[in-house]
């Protein structure tokens, strides 16, 4: 037999502040919510993927596994900083892996169309990074990474991906960079790419990367699917 | 050499098959390198000379300076290939 407790309130013996329940059953928290547990069901938003909020250092590659289950609108990669350790003369670049097959997949595969606004104090502007007949990788970055010397020298990078999931469509990727001072002088440069990767194949892995192997360090990293 | 990545948040040692993928591609990219710092250069330098375009108007009188800055930049990539060359900078603009 199942049982029913019928309140309007639910109240904490230390306090007024009470859960409410409408005769609907919808529900009034007056407070913030602390979950403990994962929130599944429809309408809960954005669902963690993979994560990591420590700092690592010598990476040659940041590497995520995405998803390939078809309940999602698009990725939401979240980069909270990646700082290159050496002053190198390269760029920030991605690249996709298929499932089962290589994890850096390369070929004539990325086509990107990027701005990048940048100043040295005195001297501003906006121009232009295309690759519109495919290169080996996607390049982020229009300039050279800072080297770390400061925290100006460090990027934040803000990703969002479609249809990495689906086999009949390109995987499209928009890469947006935050402030960066790069090594070479006092050029600060912020970026927006807009990218495809023209293979209709689902993709198993996203990887991050400084072009020349050079060794980065990442402050962490946050993956997300957004649902309806 | 040891090399890492961090896979899905934990780091973890690099297989010798993925540093060779790794370093196999590196090379890959470097090929086409030179042609990307040469256009990055060049994005630039057309900014610099765009932002002084005007000075050639029938009614303005450009000046020996201006046009000397203005010829260094177009002459820049004669020096230079990258913006991370050796003593690479741009003509510092007249007064």
């Amino acid at each position: 037999m199942t049982s029913i407790l019928k309140v309007n309130n639910i109240q904490s013996s230390a306090s007024n502040a009470a859960v409410t329940i409408a005769s609907s059953g919808a529900l009034t928290i007056p407070q913030a919510v602390t979950f403990s547990g994962t929130v599944t069901g429809d309408n809960n938003g954005l669902e963690l993927v993979s994560s990591s909020t420590t700092t690592q250092t010598g990476l040659t590659n940041l590497q995520i596994t995405l998803p390939t289950t078809d309940d999602f609108h698009e990725l939401h990669l979240i980069v909270r900083g990646f700082k290159s350790e050496t002053a190198t003369n390269n760029y920030w670049g991605l690249t996709l892996g298929d499932a089962g097959g290589s994890a850096i997949n390369t070929g004539a595969a990325y086509k990107y169309m990027g701005i990048y606004g940048y100043s040295n104090g005195s001297s501003h502007g906006v121009t232009h990074n295309p690759e519109v007949t495919g290169g080996t990788y996607g390049r982020i970055s229009a300039h050279f990474p800072g080297d770390g010397s400061d925290d100006t020298e460090t990027v934040d990078m803000d990703i969002k991906i479609k249809h990495s999931n689906k086999s009949d469509r390109y995987t499209r990727i928009n890469v947006m960079t935050g402030f960066e001072k790069r090594h070479t002088d006092a050029y600060i440069t912020t970026n927006f790419v807009g990218m495809i990767r023209n293979a209709a194949e689902v993709n198993a892995n996203i990887n991050l990367f400084v072009t020349g192997n050079s060794a980065f360090t990442s402050y962490g990293y946050g993956l997300y699917k957004v649902k309806s | 050499m040891t090399k890492y990545k961090l896979l899905d948040g934990k780091k973890v040692e690099m297989t010798s098959t993925e540093i060779k993928e790794m370093e196999d591609f590196a090379k890959a990219i470097a090929a086409g390198k030179a042609d990307d710092d040469l256009q990055t250069l060049r994005n630039i330098r057309n900014n610099l000379l765009s932002e002084t375009d005007y000075m050639g108007l029938s009614d303005i009188t450009m000046s020996s300076k201006w046009k000397t800055y203005r010829q260094e930049l177009r002459d820049i990539t004669k020096t230079f290939k990258s913006m991370g060359d050796k003593d690479f900078k741009f003509p510092t603009k007249p007064e």
